[in-house]
């Protein structure tokens, strides 16, 4: 499912919020605990559910 | 379920992931009114079935709720059930009444919060509440 925007463009979280949550997911990617072909399967399908265009 | 802990017991050995998590908790609630996500944080807790009580699961017809607060646990029950098909009229109705910036900061605090809920539940679940 495609969505259109629905905030106006280049709005994003405050700073204060999105930097941490920047740095959090970045921490998560770098664990490398799981295989890269399992994680990027994860990504894709977390992508798909957000309707992230990523 | 203590989420705080439970996080903490299994992120142990990656002390870089609960730090920074702990940073985003700590910015989600510096970013949304308290009250607010303290609301729609018990209100996934209750969709999620890890709620000690049930405390706001008759938000709809309650009177002690905002227009505002109500918006927003509308939101926030579409978001925990169908992230995918939040309809157009829900995710409106809070941006009209909390603003883009508002509504931007309210998703990404809800992201943060719910993220920390569903982790420490699957943890819990699957490993025990401590190792």
């Amino acid at each position: 499912m495609t969505h259109q925007p629905r905030i106006a463009p280049k709005t994003f979280a405050n700073v204060e919020l999105r930097q941490p949550l920047g740095d959090w997911q970045a921490a998560v990617v770098r664990m490398t605990s799981l295989d890269p072909v399992t994680t990027e399967l994860v990504r894709m399908r977390c992508a798909h559910m957000h309707d992230c265009k990523t | 379920m203590d989420v705080p802990a439970v996080l903490a017991t299994h992120l142990a050995d990656h002390r870089d992931v609960l730090e920074q998590l702990d940073l985003a908790h700590d910015a989600a609630w510096n970013s949304v009114d308290t009250r607010l996500l303290q609301l729609c944080q018990q209100r996934i807790r209750e969709l999620l079935g890890s709620a000690d009580q049930l405390t706001v699961h008759d938000w709809y017809s309650s009177p002690h709720y905002t227009d505002t607060e109500k918006a927003c646990l509308a939101f926030t029950e579409q978001y925990i059930v169908d992230v995918a098909n939040l309809d157009d009229t829900t995710v409106r109705t809070v941006g009209t009444l909390l603003g883009d910036q508002g509504l931007a900061d309210f998703v990404s605090a809800l992201l943060v919060v719910e993220q920390r809920e569903r982790i420490a539940l699957a943890w819990a679940t699957l490993f025990g509440e401590s190792e």
